[in-house]
């Protein structure tokens, strides 16, 4: 996305040579698209200030005070603000001091000059540029993630949901959150993160049934060069990625009992080192973590550590399966008609009564996730702007002869198959891999390849 | 043109790509410039203040760099080093006579051509 550029781009030289500041003046003119003023002291400049220039050359030796004390002044008035020391020579110790100081470049005045401004020009234009475009996406993100709105329903049970998460947006407490397969954990989980004091730095999702449990440790904490086979390079973890940020732990029941200790220990010490390395990094990020497990069960089965589980406990949001939100079903479908009609450019489509309680009779495995496939399909299916009983279609049932017609090759089934379950449980490789009877390491070449 | 010219446009040119009224304006200001600066250094070596004529050299070196004086590019900046550092008046003295003596066949030539 392209930014609005700014109309011009002020640039303020201050220069009391006359002769040389014009010189400069008209040469940088010569770009339209420039606004150039020029002071012959650094009073009057200073008091110019206020005109917010985006650029400002200094030259070292003014009359009246001198280049340091107008760097220290501007640097007061706006600390961002580039200025460029121009200087009549090249005096290394004063650069180095000088650009200690906070000024932006130093350069002397010779006939490479104007070539150097240039240079300067163009890379703080890309800088602001970037900035905007930062700031512009960063306040998208948080729109999208103000859970008033991103996290839709009026039930009982999604009102202590809401409540929960009001509360946990002022501490730093971990946050577990639990339920079904769809229920919108990581949704939950962003939108903490969002709304939070964090939601200028990382937010750092990790599904740990996705990665193979003798990775998982440096995937979570990094390892240095040569720490293992296939270890060719230095890789920071997503701890430390997560910096100041919040590191986001789905599936963390999957999690293999010896990682669960080595998590204990970071989590406990806070801080951590990376694999095969001896430097310790604080952490400072926040957790959060997920499950569809009951965890405090995984725990009686001796399946989970106990004192780890107490560790993440921290505040609890337990989110409610579809089927026993009532009519949270309906805002959903809505929302997600909505959401379809617009992405498509398309005409606003109605839920007819008698849909609408089709949907509220079935009980929903997939959850949000499942009633969004249901709904998008619906809409392609509706030919009058309005979703009959009929465009209702479950995905869970019925389904297997138009699969069948599809008349693919045994391993494009075969993928097909593995892809529709990894996307019910959540990439949960473990879980697929018990459900199809196959090996994990099956699936995690497939995943390789990218064939699914 | 009798003797060489001491001076070259080519900078000055390249700057303002190729416009010869910012040229000749700027040469102008050149022109009024220099009696200026002879002036300051004059009166500041006269008065004992070889800072100043320092001060003044290092002011004006960049505008001589680039109206192209080649022959002046090392004595204004032997008569910036010296000058602030004040411990051979006589040696200032005779770099000055000098810079100021070329400045002075520099203007005639401008104010010629």
């Amino acid at each position: 996305m392209s930014q609005p550029a700014k109309e011009s781009f002020k640039i303020f030289i201050v220069e009391d040579d006359q002769w040389y500041g014009e010189v400069i003046e008209y040469h940088l003119s010569l770009n339209p698209d420039l606004s150039i003023k020029r002071f012959d002291n650094g009073e009057d400049f200073l008091k110019a200030l206020d005109e917010q220039p985006d650029l400002v050359t200094l030259d070292y030796t003014l009359p009246d005070i001198s280049g340091e004390d107008v760097l220290k002044r501007v640097k007061e008035f706006d600390p961002e603000l580039p200025v460029v020391i121009i200087s009549g020579q090249n005096d290394i110790a004063t650069a180095i001091k000088l650009l200690k100081e906070g000024a932006y470049d130093y350069i002397t005045k010779d006939d490479e000059t104007k070539d150097r401004i240039w240079n300067i020009i163009r890379n703080i234009r890309e800088k602001q540029d970037l900035k905007a475009e930062i700031s512009q996406l960063k306040s998208q993100i948080r729109q999208k993630y103000d859970f008033t709105k991103s996290i839709i329903g009026n039930s009982p049970s999604m009102k202590r949901v809401f409540n929960l998460i009001q509360k946990s947006l002022n501490s730093n407490i971990t946050v577990s959150i639990t339920g079904e397969t769809g229920t919108g954990k990581e949704v939950v989980a962003k939108s903490i993160h969002y709304n939070s004091k964090r939601k200028n730095k990382p937010f750092i999702a990790v599904n740990i049934s996705a990665i193979p449990s003798e990775l998982i440790e440096s995937e979570l904490f990094g390892h240095e060069k040569g720490s293992f086979t296939g270890a060719h390079s230095r890789r920071i973890g997503r701890f430390e990625e997560a910096e100041g940020g919040t590191i986001f732990l789905d599936e963390i029941g999957e999690m293999d009992v010896n990682m669960q200790s080595k998590l204990l220990r970071v989590l406990q010490e806070k801080e951590l080192t990376r694999v095969g390395g001896n430097t310790v990094v604080k952490l400072k990020s926040r957790v959060l973590v997920a499950t569809h497990r009951d965890l405090a069960d995984e725990v009686r089965k001796g399946n989970f550590r106990e004192d780890l589980y107490y560790r993440l406990l921290g505040l609890p949001i337990q989110l409610p399966p579809l089927r026993e939100r009532g009519n949270d079903i309906i805002l959903l479908a809505k929302h997600f008609i909505a959401e379809y009609c617009a992405e498509n450019e398309v005409e606003k489509i109605n839920l007819s009564p008698k849909a609408q309680s089709r949907l509220l009779k079935y009980p929903w495995p997939g959850n949000i996730r499942e009633l969004k496939a249901v709904i998008e399909l619906a809409c392609v299916m509706t030919d009058n702007n309005v979703i009959e009983e009929d465009h209702i279609t479950f995905n869970s049932t019925g389904s297997i002869d138009t699969l069948l017609q599809a008349e693919m090759t045994l391993r494009e089934y075969t993928n097909r198959i593995v892809k529709f379950y990894l996307d019910k449980y959540d990439n949960d490789v473990v879980t697929v891999s018990q459900k199809l009877d196959i090996g994990k390491s099956t699936i995690y070449r497939m995943l390789q390849q990218h064939v699914i | 043109m009798s003797e060489q010219a001491l001076y070259n446009l080519e900078k000055l040119y390249a700057l303002s790509d190729g416009n010869s009224e910012f040229v000749t304006h700027m040469v102008n200001m050149f022109v009024k410039m220099v009696p200026e600066f002879q002036e300051r250094i004059s009166a500041s070596y006269s008065g004992g203040d070889l800072k100043d004529v320092g001060d003044a050299a290092h002011k004006i070196k960049p505008s001589l760099d680039m109206m192209g004086i080649d022959s002046l590019y090392q004595p204004i900046r032997d008569l910036e080093k010296e000058g602030r550092s004040g411990e051979d008046a006589e040696k200032v003295k005779e770099i000055m006579s000098e810079v100021s003596s070329t400045l002075d066949r520099v203007c005639e030539q401008l104010k010629r051509d």
